[in-house]
């Protein structure tokens, strides 16, 4: 059996949207069919559980970091899409893990069953010594000169430690002020994953606590989302499901079936 | 003679408009007529100098924070307005506040000429950088996350008994976001200012031009003038002793600008 594969998301500017990407990559993930953990790393301003309305679970990310609980015993189940979580617990004090902390929360997680793990992280940095733990990183920018800046310096980090990287570009309005992609993708020398979309339903979702991949799967947002996910999923040779489409007709069929209890 | 007023713009939310606050507070207090240093203390993102289309040169910020370098040799001008700005420094590494050293530089601020010192701090601080300043002023998106971090903040400002306040930026009055009423409930007091999610904000960074001195008319503009006017009283309660902020002293604020 594989050990899982665990995606870093960062960036060095706040607020670019790593919980975004995080909440709804993983998420999308999950419907096609992976095994997917998602931990709220961001231990200064952790709001995954915000996103996918599990906020108030009593243990979670730090009661493992502690050694306190176990990873088993600290996932939450989100059943509407059926990913594993571990949320980031609030609290009045933000607390920076050791090393070893660290060593003890990626010990578990590679003893688990997980296809792959997406860790959400606070903005800024990370000691080098956990890098290795690492399959890749995503580093999430927006269009815009400081947020592009800080995703080129974070990406020189990566390449000193040798980690893999790839660019999301968040909230992306194609507006004439904003870069262009081709000058980010100078700026970065390097891919860029996806293109995200500027979308109300991000912002609509946080305040349903119903994650925009899981609210409407057609929305561009949402697409360019689902083949970021096809893409880690293909790329690790696992199968991706794609799932039966959730168009008017196909929710037809399903009300017949049900109605008359059919199939 | 009179201390300045030091202000820490600060959120534990990263991306909120902390920079975009602090670049635009102090142009329009240095229009209104005081004399003001910016200084930026983001040193996860230093961007103040981007923001205001300064060349970016190796700004000695922790020399001066570490007492080697005088503040007056590594301060830099903004030409159009004449603003102090003491330039933000990127820390390669995770960077760690030396608490003794964060205080001395506050001390430092406060035997300064200036009327007001408005500091851009980065996403996550700890209690130690509010060491020795008069006031914390919380910067939040009418979200959800960023409700819960700005309560986060103001307990931690209770704790220790900072002097705090709250404004909302990109506000957009839309039906998903938290009203300011809904927010005020939530942090338990008043939301100073609202300022609009406006067009001309994003435009003006790329154009390295502060929003108020892009378009002055443009509704971002309008409410952080508004906010400074207000704010400038501030300063002017601080020199006479005065305590509470009430209406007369606000009021004698908007008369004494220009």
């Amino acid at each position: 059996m594989s050990k899982p594969y665990v995606i870093r998301v960062s960036s060095q500017k706040g607020g670019v949207g790593k919980t975004t990407a995080s909440v709804n990559l993983a998420m999308a993930m999950s419907l096609a069919g992976s095994k997917v953990l998602l931990i709220d790393a961001d231990f200064i301003n952790p709001s995954v559980g915000i996103h996918l309305g599990i906020e108030g679970a009593n243990t979670g990310v730090r009661a493992v970091l502690l050694g306190k609980s176990t990873l088993e015993g600290s996932v939450v189940r989100h059943n509407p899409s059926g990913l594993d979580v571990l949320p980031g617990e609030i609290v009045s004090r933000p607390h920076n893990p050791t090393v070893a902390q660290m060593q003890r929360l990626f010990k578990q997680v590679f003893k688990s069953t997980y296809n792959f793990v997406i860790m959400d992280t606070p903005p800024g940095f990370f000691p080098d010594e956990e890098f290795g733990n690492f399959g890749e990183a995503i580093i999430v920018t927006t269009p815009e000169m400081s947020s592009c800046v800080s995703a080129v310096r974070l990406a020189n980090d990566y390449d000193r430690s040798h980690l893999k990287h790839g660019l999301v570009v968040n909230k992306f309005r194609n507006k004439g002020y904003e870069l262009h992609i081709n000058e980010m993708e100078e700026m970065y020398d390097g891919t860029i994953l996806a293109v995200l979309p500027d979308s109300e339903i991000v912002p609509i979702g946080v305040s349903e606590r119903i994650p925009a991949y899981l609210m409407n799967r057609r929305a561009p947002f949402s697409s360019a989302i689902g083949q970021l996910a096809e893409k880690y999923i293909t790329k690790m040779g696992f199968e991706f499901q794609a799932k039966k489409s959730n168009g008017l007709l196909a929710r037809i069929a399903a009300a017949f079936r049900l109605l008359f209890g059919r199939g | 003679m009179a201390q300045p007023y030091l202000v820490r713009v600060s959120s534990q939310k990263g991306g909120v408009g902390k920079t975009t606050i602090s670049v635009n507070l102090a142009i329009i207090l240095k229009a209104l007529g005081y004399s003001v240093l910016l200084v930026d203390d983001d040193y996860v993102n230093p961007v103040v100098a981007m923001h205001l289309g300064l060349e970016e040169v190796g700004s000695g910020f922790r020399a001066v924070q570490r007492g080697r370098t005088r503040l007056a040799s590594v301060t830099t001008i903004h030409p159009p307005t004449g603003l102090h700005v003491l330039c933000g420094e990127l820390s390669q590494k995770q960077y760690d506040p030396n608490p003794e050293s964060i205080a001395r530089f506050a001390r430092m601020l406060h035997q300064t000429k200036y009327d007001f010192v408005v500091m851009d701090t980065p996403p996550g601080f700890t209690k130690e950088v509010f060491v020795n300043i008069d006031e914390a002023l919380i910067v939040m998106t009418p979200d959800m996350q960023a409700t819960t971090s700005a309560i986060r903040s103001s307990q931690i400002f209770d704790r220790y008994h900072i002097r705090h306040s709250l404004v909302v930026n990109r506000v957009r009055r839309r039906a998903f976001e938290l009203s300011p009423r809904e927010i005020e409930s939530a942090y338990g007091a008043r939301v100073e200012a609202a300022f609009p999610e406006d067009d001309s904000v994003p435009m003006s960074i790329a154009a390295h031009i502060p929003a108020y001195l892009y378009r002055k008319r443009a509704p971002f503009s309008r409410a952080m003038l508004d906010f400074s006017r207000i704010y400038s009283a501030r300063g002017e309660q601080k020199e006479s002793g005065a305590g509470g902020q009430g209406f007369l002293s606000r009021l004698l604020g908007l008369f004494r600008r220009g």
